[in-house]
């Protein structure tokens, strides 16, 4: 896929165990390939993944290229230069696999397992859609970390000093602040907060909508009509924040913008510093509360951090750094490459978990809350209710299940009891009991949610399991223990257990919400066919290129050395280079191979005529050119 | 695909200069997982406590039952807040299911008790109530275990929220 029209760039922070630099050459060509082709250009994917259409509705009218949903209401990017539809996990299998391709041949070795990053906000389906993407690619993912942490690994991989640090990330599509404690090789995260929807992009897309609405009053075209400006638009945009980062003003240069019937419209303009922060401030203000946010989850002040760290590209906007620095009171820490921490602490944790790496552990936590559906708690709700608590001994909360018989989807009026709040560190188990709200209820289903909000409804659903066969009995008598596990690796289960009669259901969540396993699967498998073709496409390219270098050697050689050796010999390697020409012409690449082995044949029994014939030339000097 | 350029490279010697610098790459110098002292320790520390904890609810309330969270932190009584730190993170290093290597499921649970005690003896208010009750019933009380005796099932939860 990668061969053909469509072409991927920008995952943002999608570190991988070991970071190659060289996927940067693909970014920048695809960027380009952007401003022709933006319908077959995918960025920021990652806003996608993981996620259904009503969740990333902003999102997808900013992007040059379409969104669509399938009939599950989940998120498909459209792909007209092959007619086809791709899942967000798809497109993220095709960075991943390319990054892996780059980090095997710099290494000489096959990568088979990663530790992918991601956003610390990311909910549970965004985090397993980003697991099935590095099965998509053939990689057995060990674990996801958040990036943040991440970038507090590396941070403090070679410190030994005891520090609690803030991590202020900010990427391309999201933000991330996590605070830490870092001592004796224990990273214990504390808290963690962020908001997905805000990054470089958006600032981006304050300018583009700066420059097109000033087109619009001068000229009266609306440029964000027209895909095509629209991209120009954005990598102008971007190009200017990034200036802006080391001046204090630039220029930017649009010229055949679009073209009426009074002739071509060009775009000449200047944005200064002052002006961009201007457009910015309430994305800057948006930075805010998720720090003061984490901060009084770790129940700390300002002065009790030691350090903050900035990772993300657009850290380099001197504003977010006035923003940190005004809000924290501390010169925020640069000393880390914003782009390269989070990868490079994602390989300190691949070497903790292949054993390389001792000494260190990674505490992480769970960002968002997880808990089921309720009618509320009991004790709460209706003192004088119907609803008894009188069974239940004091220190037991017992909260009212919803009733949930024939309607599948969550009420609307039931609300979420957090189970497993946020910032819990992992791995961890807990469970409460619920109670029944009819008499004579016999089945409850629970939905696992995940997310900060009151009622059930605004928080994202995981998945539901049904408990059956509750002996009838009036309301508020049946004990039922829900418990939440999450392991290390993430993986989040629930559990429910009748007391009355010891009935248990349980449901582990694994797979994506966006995807079915038989779609991961067969997604696997295309993957796998297309790595082959570009396989041996690569393989035909590299086999032509050592060809064409063998032909060149053996040339040049035959010009120094030709008069050394005897001429039948000469003659056979000639014409086996002859041959040899010839293949790279036409021949497969198994002939241009079988060529070069025979030429390689020849060439040996040349190479020991040359030494026997060596002293007697008096070129024994040094080591024969042959070897 | 690699190995395909091996036959050739060899016998000339622009390209078989070409490939050394590429070996040294190779063979990954794994250095063993460092410190055995301190993994055989963590498995006496495991192996002691948890053949009778694992899905035993019941068996768990009458073992655990005689360690406080001092002793599953590993520290005397009036241990300071530093110490108790300290002790966590030192047993956090050994019993973390991502580094104690062997056995996940029961390091894990290691972990979760060893975390509890933590969260309990690390917040001055919590570590308070814990001492008093402590005294009150002058025996030490399991992990979480809220001096609910029919509750025994849940001592993975202290009954704060953490």
């Amino acid at each position: 896929m990668a061969s053909s029209a469509a072409q991927i760039h920008a995952l943002g922070g999608i570190g991988i165990a070991t970071y190659s630099s060289s996927s940067k050459s693909n970014l920048n060509s695809a960027k380009r390939q952007a401003v022709v082709n933006p319908e077959n250009t995918f960025s920021s994917v990652k806003r996608f993944i993981g996620s259904r259409m009503d969740e990333v509705a902003e999102e997808s009218k900013q992007v040059s290229y379409r969104v669509v949903k399938d009939e599950n209401e989940n998120v498909k990017l459209d792909c007209p230069a092959i007619g086809k539809q791709f899942a967000a996990e798809e497109i993220s299998a095709q960075v991943l696999r390319k990054l892996v391709d780059d980090a095997s041949s710099f290494l000489d070795e096959k990568v088979t397992r990663a530790v992918i990053t991601v956003p610390a906000y990311f909910n549970d389906s965004q985090r397993r859609a980003t697991k099935d993407a590095g099965r998509i690619a053939g990689l057995d993912v060990l674990r996801i970390i958040n990036e943040p942490t991440a970038a507090s690994l590396a941070y403090g991989f070679e410190r030994k000093s005891n520090e609690t640090i803030l991590v202020f990330d900010l990427g391309g599509g999201t933000f991330d602040v996590s605070v830490l404690e870092v001592s004796e090789g224990v990273f214990q995260v504390l808290s963690t907060c962020g908001d997905t929807h805000l990054g470089g992009d958006d600032f981006d897309k304050r300018v583009v909508d700066w420059l097109a609405s000033n087109f619009k009053k001068d000229e009266g075209i609306d440029l964000l009509k027209d895909k095509q400006a629209l991209q120009r638009l954005t990598e102008a945009a971007e190009k200017a924040k990034i200036e802006l980062s080391s001046l204090t003003q630039t220029n930017i240069s649009l010229p055949f913008i679009t073209a009426t019937a009074d002739g071509p419209k060009h775009i000449e303009t200047t944005l200064t510093r002052t002006k961009f922060r201007e457009l910015c401030s309430d994305l800057l203000d948006r930075c805010k509360t998720p720090v003061e946010n984490s901060l009084r989850d770790a129940r700390l002040k300002f002065k009790d951090i030691d350090e903050v760290i900035l990772v993300g590209g657009s850290t380099r906007i001197p504003a977010v750094q006035e923003v940190v620095r005004k809000l924290t009171g501390k010169e925020p820490n640069v000393t880390v490459n914003p782009d390269e921490v989070v990868a490079l602490g994602a390989a300190v944790q691949a070497g903790v978990l292949a054993g390389d790496v001792s000494h260190i552990v990674l505490l992480d936590v769970t960002p968002l809350s997880l808990g089921t559906n309720t009618v509320g708690d009991v004790r709460k709700r209706c003192r004088e209710c119907t609803t008894s608590t009188r069974n239940l001994r004091g220190s037991e909360r017992a909260e009212v299940l919803q009733v949930q018989r024939r309607n599948e989807t969550l009420r609307t009026d039931s609300v979420m009891s957090k189970i497993i709040p946020r910032n819990t560190t992992l791995p961890t188990s807990k469970s409460k009991v619920f109670t029944t709200v009819d008499d004579g209820q016999t089945r409850v289903r629970f939905h696992v949610l995940q997310g900060e909000r009151e009622f059930a409804r605004d928080n994202k659903c995981l998945g539901s399991f049904l408990l059956d066969g509750i002996p009838p009995a009036p309301r508020g008598v049946p004990k039922i223990d829900v418990k939440f596990d999450i392991d290390a690796n993430g993986i989040l289960s629930a559990t429910a257990t009748d007391r009355a009669t010891g009935n248990k259901q349980e449901i582990t969540i694994t797979g994506s919400t966006t995807l079915s396993k038989d779609e991961v699967e067969k997604m696997v498998k295309e993957a796998e066919r297309f790595a082959k073709d570009d396989k041996q496409k690569r393989e035909a390219i590299d086999t032509k290129n050592q060809a064409d270098s063998v032909v060149y050697q053996t040339e040049k050689q035959l010009k120094e050395f030709g008069e050394k050796i005897p001429g039948e010999v000469k003659e056979k390697i000639e014409s086996k280079l002859q041959e040899l020409e010839d293949k790279i012409g036409s021949g497969s690449t198994q002939e241009i191979k079988d060529s070069m082995a025979a030429l390689n044949q020849v060439m040996q029994i040349g190479q020991s005529m040359c030494n026997q014939a060596g002293p007697e030339a008096g070129a024994g000097a040094g080591p024969s050119p042959w070897r | 695909m690699l190995s395909s350029s091996s036959p050739t490279s060899f016998a000339h010697p622009f390209l078989s200069s070409s490939s050394p610098p590429l070996s040294p790459v190779s063979p990954p110098s794994r250095s063993a997982r460092i410190s055995p002292p301190l993994v055989s320790a963590s498995c006496s520390y495991t192996c002691t406590e948890d053949t009778p904890r694992l899905h035993q609810i019941p068996l768990r309330s009458t073992t655990a039952a005689t360690a406080s969270l001092y002793e599953l932190l590993e520290v005397p009584l009036g241990a300071t807040s530093q110490d108790i730190k300290s002790a966590y993170r030192r047993l956090a290093r050994i019993c973390h299911p991502d580094v104690a290597g062997t056995d996940r499921t029961t390091s894990a649970d290691e972990f979760m008790k060893i975390h509890a005690a933590y969260c309990t003896l690390s917040d001055p208010e919590k570590r308070s109530v814990y001492d008093r009750r402590m005294l009150r019933r002058s025996r030490p009380l399991t992990v979480g275990n809220s001096g609910m005796g029919s509750y025994v099932g849940r001592n993975w939860e202290t009954d704060q929220c953490w």
